[in-house]
C-alpha cells in the first residue's frame, strides 16, 4: 500500500513537472531570473569600479585643495558586497517566479477540470498535496542553485577577488534565506489558487500580499519610499526617531518580511551593518512565514473541492 | 421574384487540413423555419458562423436577402439576429441593461421601445430589472432570444436553442419560434439535434454529414412520403446510416 | 458618424456599469488609495520628527549662546511630501492599469459574448475605441479619488491652505498619471485579447511591468554611483557641487548608458516630470510651472507618445470569434 501511495504521489509529481515546464510563461520567468542574477553581479562590480574611479579623481582634487582625504568607500568593501543587488532581484523576479509556479501547479488541474478524475483515484488528498509541494520546492531549489552557480562563476571569472571559507558559508546562508523568502510567497500562491473561486483572484491575492510587504510596509514602518525599497543600500536607512515609527515598527517587525530579508542579506553579503549573531526577529520571521505558508498550502489543497474544481471564470 | 432569405453556393470552410464545411449549397426562402440537422462535428455551427459573417468562408458565396456576407457584411448584420449555443450575457447587468446595450450596438436610436417590445414578445418583462447572472438556463435562453430580436431582424439564426432545456423550456421555445415566424414574419434557421422538435416546428430541413449537405426537403413532403409517425426521425437516421455506408 | 458615437457611448456605458458593480474594482482603487495615503502620512510624520529634532537642537544651541549656522533647518514644501505617494502611483498604479485592461478584455472573453457583439453592425475600431475610452475613464476617476484623498490629507498635515498654484500642479500630475497608467491599461487589454490563454497574457503583462517599472529604473538607479554609498559618494567625500560636475564629465559615456537604460522606461519619464512639477526635485522647488513644463517637455512627451503608440497598436487588434476562445 505504501508503494502504491508513493507511486500515486510520484506519478502526480512527474505529470506536474511536465506540465509546468510545458508552460512557456514559466520558461520566460526562469530565463528572466537567470539573466537578472547575472546582471546583478555585473551591476555590483560596475558600481564598485565606478565609485573607485570617482574616488581616485576626487582624491586628486582634495590633495590639491589641501583637504583631508576620507577613506575609499569601496576599498575595504567585501567581495560579497558585489552581489548586493541579488537581494533585490530575489525579492522581485524570484518571488514572482515562485508565485507563478505555485499558481500554475494547481491552476492547470483546475482549469482543465480534471480534479474529479484525479480525486476518484487517490486514496488520500495528502498524496496530491505532497506531490505539488514537492515539485514546487524542488524546482525552486533548482532556481536557487542556478543563482549559486552564477555567483560561483563570477568569482571564478574574477580571480583577483576570492572568498574566504566563512564568506562562502555566508553565501550559502544567503541563498537559504532567499529560498525561504521566495517559497513563502510561492506556497501562499499555491494555497490561494486552491481556495479561490476565480482564476484572477487566485493570482492577484499573492501579488497583492507581495506588493504590501515590498512597498507599503517599508513606507509605513520606516518612511522608505517605494523606489528606495528596491535599492539594496537605500533600503537600509534607520527607522526615524519618532514615537509613531517606533511603535509601528515594534508591532509590524515580525511580518516585515521584505525588510527582514534585506537586513539579513546586508549582513550575509557584507554590505550593511553587521550584527552577530543575526537578530532572531529577522531570521525567525522568515522561517515562521515559510512554515505557515507551507501549512496553508497543504491545508488549502486538502480542502479543495475536487468534485467541482474548475474556476468560475 | 422574391429574394431568398439565404442563398449559399458552394460554401466551404477549412481549418488547416480539416474541411468543416464542404461545398455547401443551400437556399432558404423568406418566411421559412429551416431545421439544420447533423451529427456532432458535422459543420452546422461553422455554417452558421459563415452565414452570420463571424467567419469568412474559405471559398464560395452566400447572400442574406441579397446582401453578400463577405462584401456587404455590415448590411447583413442589420438583417440578422443570432443566438449562439449556451448563450452568454453580461452577468452583472440587468436584462434591460443587456438589451439596451445590444440595441445600441445595432444602431437603434431610442432603444427603450424596442427593448420593451422584445421583452414582451419573449415573455420576460417581469425580469427587466433583475441581473442576468441570477437566471436559470431557460431564462437566459429567453434573454438570449430577446437580444437577437431587439433590432427587429428579418432572419434569425439559432444554434442548438434547446440545448440544456427541460421539457417545459423546450415547449416554451417551440411556442416562441412559432410566434416569431408566424406573427412577426421572421425567417428562422435553426441548428438542432432534437428531431421531434424539428418535425413540429420546421417547414423544411437540411441534413449535414461531415461538412456535406446530403438531404434537403420540405417536412410536409417527408411526412407525406413516409407517414406521420416519426417520419423525420426515421428519415434522418436512415440518411445518416446510408451516408456512413457510402463513406 | 452619429451612429458610431452612439455605439461608442453604448459600449462605454456598459463597461462603466460593469465596473461599478465589480467589487474587485473597488478593492483596487482602495488598495492604491491606502498605499498612497500611507506614503504621504509616513512622510509627513518623518518631516514632523525632523522639525521637532531641529527645534530641540535649536533650543539647545540658543541656550548655550551658540550660532545656528551649524545645523540646517529642515525644508518645508508641502508638495514634496507627495514623493512617496507619486512613487506608489507609478508602481501600484501601473498594476491598476494592467488589471483594468485585463478585466476589460475578459469582460468579452470570459462572458463569451463576443459572438453576439460581432454580429452587430459595429466595426472593430468602434469596439476598441469604446473599450479604450471606458478604461481611461475608469482610470481617470480612480486617480481622481486617489488625488483627492492625497490633497485633503496634505492640506491637513501641512496645516496651511493649498494655493491655486499647488492645486494646478496636482491637477497636471493627475493628467500625467492618467496618461501613464492608461498606457499599461492599453497594453494589458491588447495582450489579453491576443493571447490564447488570458492568464498567460496577465503574466506577460506583469513581466513587462516588472521590467519597465521596477528593473529598468532600478538598474539605472544602481548604476548611479551616488546611490551606492550610504549618504551619497560625493557627500561622503565632501566634494563641492562644481567639482562634482567636473568629475561627472569624465564619466559622460557611462552616464549616457545609465541614463539610456532609465529613459527606456516610461516610468522614469513619468517620475521625472511629476517630481519636477511638484517641486520634489530640489532643482525645481519654488520654480514656476511654465519653465518646468518647458524643461521637462521631453519626459512629458515620452509619456504621451508611449500612450499614443500603444493605443494605435491596440486599436489595430481585430476582434474575431477566435478572441473569445
Amino acid at each position: 500500500m505504501a508503494a502504491l501511495r508513493l507511486s500515486a504521489t510520484s506519478h502526480i509529481a512527474t505529470h506536474s513537472l511536465k506540465t509546468l515546464f510545458g508552460e512557456k510563461t514559466v520558461w520566460l520567468f526562469i530565463l528572466l531570473f537567470t539573466v537578472l542574477v547575472v546582471l546583478s553581479a555585473y551591476l555590483g562590480w560596475s558600481a564598485n569600479t565606478t565609485v573607485d574611479a570617482i574616488y581616485t579623481d576626487a582624491k586628486q582634487y582634495l590633495l590639491k585643495a589641501g583637504n583631508p582625504v576620507p577613506p575609499n568607500p569601496v576599498m575595504d568593501s567585501s567581495p560579497l558586497s558585489m552581489l548586493r543587488n541579488l537581494s533585490v532581484y530575489f525579492g522581485l523576479i524570484g518571488v514572482l517566479v515562485a508565485i507563478v509556479m505555485g499558481y500554475q501547479l494547481i491552476a492547470e488541474d483546475r482549469k482543465s477540470g480534471v480534479l474529479p478524475l484525479i480525486a476518484t483515484r487517490l486514496t488520500s488528498r495528502r498524496e496530491y498535496a505532497c506531490a505539488k509541494v514537492g515539485v514546487f520546492s524542488g524546482v525552486l531549489a533548482l532556481l536557487t542553485l542556478i543563482s549559486l552557480l552564477v555567483c560561483g562563476l563570477v568569482f571564478v571569472c574574477l580571480p583577483s577577488i576570492s572568498l574566504s571559507g566563512s564568506q562562502l558559508r555566508q553565501l550559502f546562508e544567503f541563498h537559504f534565506f532567499a529560498y525561504a523568502y521566495m517559497a513563502t510567497f510561492g506556497l501562499f500562491a499555491m494555497g490561494c489558487t486552491a481556495f479561490a473561486k476565480k482564476q484572477s483572484i487566485a493570482l492577484l491575492t499573492p501579488i497583492s500580499l507581495w506588493l504590501i510587504i515590498t512597498f507599503i510596509l517599508p513606507s509605513l514602518m520606516a518612511n522608505v519610499n517605494p523606489t528606495a525599497a528596491i535599492n539594496p543600500i537605500s533600503t537600509l536607512v534607520p527607522v526615524p526617531d519618532s514615537a509613531f515609527f517606533t511603535i509601528v515598527h515594534g508591532y509590524l517587525a515580525p511580518i516585515a518580511l521584505a525588510q527582514n530579508f534585506d537586513a539579513i542579506s546586508a549582513q550575509l553579503l557584507e554590505y550593511g551593518p553587521i550584527l552577530s549573531p543575526l537578530p532572531v526577529i529577522q531570521w525567525g520571521s522568515l522561517i515562521c512565514a515559510f512554515t505557515l505558508s507551507a501549512l496553508f498550502a497543504v491545508e488549502a489543497i486538502g480542502r479543495m473541492r475536487m468534485e467541482k474544481g474548475a474556476f468560475n471564470e | 421574384m422574391t429574394i431568398s432569405a439565404i442563398d449559399a453556393k458552394s460554401l466551404t470552410q477549412k481549418f488547416g487540413n480539416h474541411i468543416a464545411v464542404n461545398n455547401l449549397t443551400l437556399n432558404v426562402s423568406q418566411g421559412e423555419v429551416f431545421g439544420f440537422l447533423g451529427h456532432n462535428g458535422a459543420g452546422k455551427t461553422s455554417t452558421i458562423h459563415m452565414l452570420t459573417t463571424l467567419v469568412k468562408p474559405s471559398s464560395g458565396k452566400a447572400h442574406i436577402f441579397g446582401e453578400s456576407v463577405t462584401a456587404n457584411a455590415g448590411e447583413v448584420k442589420k438583417l440578422i439576429g443570432y443566438v449562439p449555443e449556451n448563450v452568454r450575457l453580461y452577468d452583472s447587468l440587468t436584462t434591460r441593461e443587456n438589451l439596451r446595450f445590444f440595441a445600441g450596438l445595432s444602431g437603434i436610436e431610442s432603444p427603450d421601445d424596442h427593448v420593451n417590445n422584445a421583452m414582451a414578445i419573449v415573455g420576460i418583462s417581469e425580469l427587466a430589472n433583475k441581473r442576468v447572472g441570477q437566471f436559470s438556463k431557460g431564462m437566459r435562453q429567453r434573454v438570449g432570444l430577446a437580444q437577437a430580436i431587439v433590432h427587429q431582424p428579418k432572419l434569425l439564426f439559432l444554434d442548438e436553442p434547446a440545448s440544456g432545456l427541460d421539457p417545459m423550456g423546450i415547449k416554451m421555445l417551440r411556442g416562441l419560434i412559432e410566434k416569431l415566424n408566424q406573427d412577426l414574419g421572421i425567417t428562422i434557421f435553426m441548428n438542432t439535434h432534437l428531431i421531434s422538435e424539428v418535425s413540429k416546428t420546421c417547414s423544411s430541413i437540411g441534413v449535414l454529414n461531415k461538412g456535406q449537405m446530403i438531404f434537403k426537403g420540405e417536412v410536409s413532403e417527408v411526412k407525406a412520403l413516409l407517414g406521420e409517425e416519426n417520419a423525420v426521425e426515421d428519415l434522418y437516421l436512415d440518411i445518416q446510416k446510408r451516408s456512413e455506408e457510402v463513406m | 458618424m452619429n451612429s458610431v458615437i452612439k455605439q461608442i457611448v453604448a459600449i462605454v456605458r456598459k463597461d462603466l456599469v460593469e465596473a461599478k458593480r465589480d467589487r474587485f474594482f473597488t478593492l483596487l482603487i482602495s488598495f492604491l488609495s491606502i498605499a498612497a495615503f500611507i506614503s504621504l502620512t509616513s512622510g509627513s510624520i518623518a518631516l514632523a520628527t525632523d522639525i521637532s529634532t531641529y527645534n530641540a537642537a535649536k533650543a539647545t544651541l540658543l541656550a548655550l549662546g551658540k550660532s545656528l549656522n551649524a545645523i540646517a533647518a529642515p525644508e518645508f514644501y508641502p508638495l514634496k511630501l507627495l514623493r512617496g505617494a507619486v512613487e506608489q502611483i507609478e508602481i501600484i498604479g501601473a498594476i491598476l492599469g494592467i488589471l483594468i485592461g485585463f478585466r476589460t478584455a475578459m469582460s468579452e472573453r470570459g462572458h463569451q459574448t463576443l459572438s453576439i457583439v460581432l454580429v452587430r453592425p459595429v466595426n472593430n475600431i468602434t469596439l476598441m475605441a469604446g473599450k479604450t475610452i471606458a478604461g481611461i475613464t475608469l482610470i481617470a476617476l480612480s486617480l481622481l479619488i486617489v488625488f483627492s484623498v492625497l490633497t485633503a490629507t496634505l492640506a491637513y498635515f501641512a496645516a496651511i491652505a493649498m494655493t491655486a498654484d499647488d492645486l494646478w500642479r496636482i491637477c497636471i500630475v493627475w493628467v500625467l498619471s492618467v496618461t501613464y497608467i492608461s498606457t499599461f491599461f492599453v497594453v494589458a487589454m491588447w495582450l489579453t485579447l491576443s493571447f490564447k490563454t488570458p492568464s498567460t497574457a496577465l503574466l506577460v503583462s506583469f513581466v513587462l511591468w516588472l521590467m519597465l517599472v521596477l528593473v529598468a529604473p532600478q538598474v539605472g538607479d544602481t548604476l548611479d554611483p551616488d546611490n551606492q554609498v550610504a549618504g551619497g559618494v560625493f557627500k561622503q567625500l565632501h566634494i563641492p557641487k562644481a567639482e562634482q560636475e567636473r568629475i561627472k564629465l569624465g564619466y559622460a559615456s557611462y552616464e549616457t548608458v545609465r541614463n539610456g537604460i532609465e529613459t527606456a522606461s516610461i516610468t522614469k519619464h513619468f517620475e521625472r516630470a511629476s517630481f519636477a512639477i511638484l517641486g520634489i526635485k530640489d532643482t525645481y522647488t519654488n520654480m514656476s510651472i511654465a519653465p518646468i513644463l518647458h524643461d521637462k517637455s521631453g519626459d512629458i512627451w515620452g509619456v504621451i507618445l508611449s500612450f499614443f503608440i500603444t493605443t494605435l497598436i491596440a486599436m489595430s487588434r481585430k476582434l474575431t470569434l477566435k478572441s473569445q476562445q
